[in-house]
């Protein structure tokens, strides 16, 4: 399982970044639908499927953002992202930290969090990595560490991702795109 | 219902348990809660007789949470009593009571966990180390001490002729061998503060002491006839050649034996024990890699096991043809060659699958 198995594809990108959001959705859903009283059994499972349908949905919309980046970046090179990490491999469901996948062109940082995913020719500079910090809820009593990085592309445009809380592996990034960042706030 | 409130019911009350546990641990550090801990029965441990003297800060926390427990105990007593007018509603109380509880303990949990991380980062201990580190090491110490006291115990019991009360008492000194390993896991995670040779000598002992309680109980298993049981299974650091090897012959003595027909299915077999074998043994590496011992992690035999496997289903495959299980096999090539296990004679096999100029690092999240 902590093995080098999951191939790179967007789909596995955007399970790996979104598996809370799913899980935590799910057992809401079946909690739901449990307290979902009808007659048959059959009207629960449909209500259950309903809900499956909005929680894919949602997890699509989270990580909508992040696959339409890679999407620009694919059209502009007429390059292919799965084609070029054909048989690259990434760890399985039970992965922590940040996990720096790196192959041709492609840089990725795979993370809980949120996912970072460039290509070496788009990308013109670094302008600023950040470390984000919020409370989320109420009564929470650590804040939500993340990354932030901003790149401008060539064609003068800005793309912001999220990754998990790792300052070395954005560096080691910025190192690796031989690019230093025009400001750092931590 | 009743069931699932009861089951919730223990769970919870674990859970306050836990919690004590964590708040006396926070109080007078890990050292001296063992210290404390041995000096106490079992009645004392469960029940948290006898402590007031020790806790000072988190006073009425603990005392709360000690008498919740306690009462927890009684409602659960009395449930016959209380459900002999109207079951439903009880179980529904019960419920209501169990859920409140529920947020009480964990969130108490989650504060003691929270204070001794927030202290973790401020200050450092007597000896000059992390608290959480120190906890650590007071636990492999005792997990140690666990397994002596099982040996102990089995050396009582091995001379009794109930086969069943010599295999339990085997499998308890199994359950503290897995702990050890979890310990020992735990406490050397922390790779960039125990930098220094002494700690690296200590871990080579740790280990080999681990392998030696394995192999130990490996022959104790095969002297009580389970001579197909691997006490390796669950192991996340070490493993053992043998039972796969035991396996892999046994499914060779199938193929000679076996109609045509069945061949392929056996081919199929034998290739996923060695596939299966083999992402154990990346498994492990990686755990090795994370308590920083992957270059003294020893796999080249079992590698040459697998390939061997490997190369024992393409001899099969030239008589009976199986385009699955070909790209299958460049598939696991690919991974081994990911997992660094790959060696290098072996690159020209399957060259489509080896990705060149690619690398692979895992960061662990900036401690604050």
């Amino acid at each position: 399982m902590t093995g080098l198995t999951k191939p790179i594809t967007k789909r596995n990108i955007v399970r790996r970044q979104s598996r809370g959001y799913f899980w935590g959705l799910t057992a809401l859903a079946g909690i739901m639908s449990a307290d979902y009283h009808e007659e048959s059994i059959l009207a629960k499972v449909v209500f259950f499927f309903k809900l499956m349908i909005l929680v894919c949905l949602a997890v699509y919309l989270l990580s909508c953002k992040m696959l339409h980046y890679i999407r620009k970046q694919e059209g502009y090179l007429c390059t292919s992202m799965e084609e070029d990490m054909r048989g690259v491999r990434m760890q399985g469901f039970f992965s922590t930290g940040v996990e720096a996948v790196y192959a041709g062109d492609w840089y990725l940082l795979l993370s809980y969090y949120g996912v970072v995913a460039v290509n070496r020719r788009y990308i013109a500079g670094v302008k600023k990595i950040e470390r984000h910090s919020e409370w989320r809820g109420r009564y929470s009593i650590t804040p939500m560490l993340t990354l932030r990085i901003t790149f401008q592309t060539v064609t003068q445009e800005t793309m912001t991702f999220t990754t998990g809380n790792a300052w070395q592996a954005a560096e080691d990034l910025c190192s690796w795109l031989g690019m230093e960042p025009e400001e750092r706030r931590e | 219902m009743f069931y699932f409130m009861f089951f919730f019911w223990i769970a919870v009350m674990g859970l306050a348990w836990y919690a004590q546990k964590a708040a006396f641990r926070l109080e007078v550090g890990a050292e001296k809660a063992a210290q404390v801990q041995r000096e106490k029965n079992w009645f004392q441990k469960l029940f948290y007789l006898g402590y007031s003297q020790y806790v000072h800060k988190h006073r009425l926390a603990f005392f709360t949470l000690k008498s919740k427990f306690i009462v927890m105990l009684l409602m659960l007593a009395v449930y016959p009593l209380a459900g002999s007018r109207s079951l439903e509603v009880t179980t529904n109380i019960y419920m209501a009571a169990v859920m409140v509880s529920f947020l009480v303990d964990g969130l108490a949990l989650v504060c003691f966990e929270a204070e001794l991380k927030q202290r973790d980062g401020l200050n450092l201990d007597a000896s000059g180390d992390y608290i959480i580190i120190e906890a650590d090491r007071v636990r492999l110490k005792l997990t140690w001490d666990n397994y002596q006291e099982e040996k102990k115990h089995w050396e009582a019991v091995k001379t009794s002729p109930k086969q069943k009360k010599r295999l339990r008492a085997i499998r308890r000194m199994e359950t503290a061998c897995w702990l050890a390993e979890k310990a020992i896991r735990d406490y050397y995670s922390y790779v960039d503060v125990l930098e220094s040779e002494e700690n690296r000598q200590q871990r080579e002992a740790d280990i080999q002491r681990l392998q030696a309680q394995y192999c130990e109980l490996q022959e104790l298993f095969c002297a009580e006839g389970r001579k197909d049981y691997d006490v390796f299974r669950y192991s996340r650091l070490l493993y053992a050649i043998e039972p796969f090897e035991r396996r892999c012959s046994v499914c060779r003595q199938k193929m000679q034996q076996a109609k045509p027909k069945k061949k392929k299915a056996l081919m199929e077999q034998l290739f996923r024990e060695a596939a299966v074998f083999c992402d154990g043994i990346a498994d492990r590496y990686v755990e090795h890699q994370k308590i920083g011992r992957a270059d003294c992690f020893d796999c080249e035999e079992a590698v040459a096991a697998v390939l061997a496997v490997y190369d024992e289903v393409e001899a099969w495959m030239e008589t009976i043809p199986h385009p699955g299980l070909e790209s299958c096999m460049a598939y696991n090539y690919g991974a081994m060659y990911g997992n660094g296990l790959l060696p290098e004679e072996r690159e020209n096999r399957f060259p489509d699958m080896l990705p060149r100029g690619e690398g692979h690092i895992i960061y662990a999240y900036d401690c604050l």
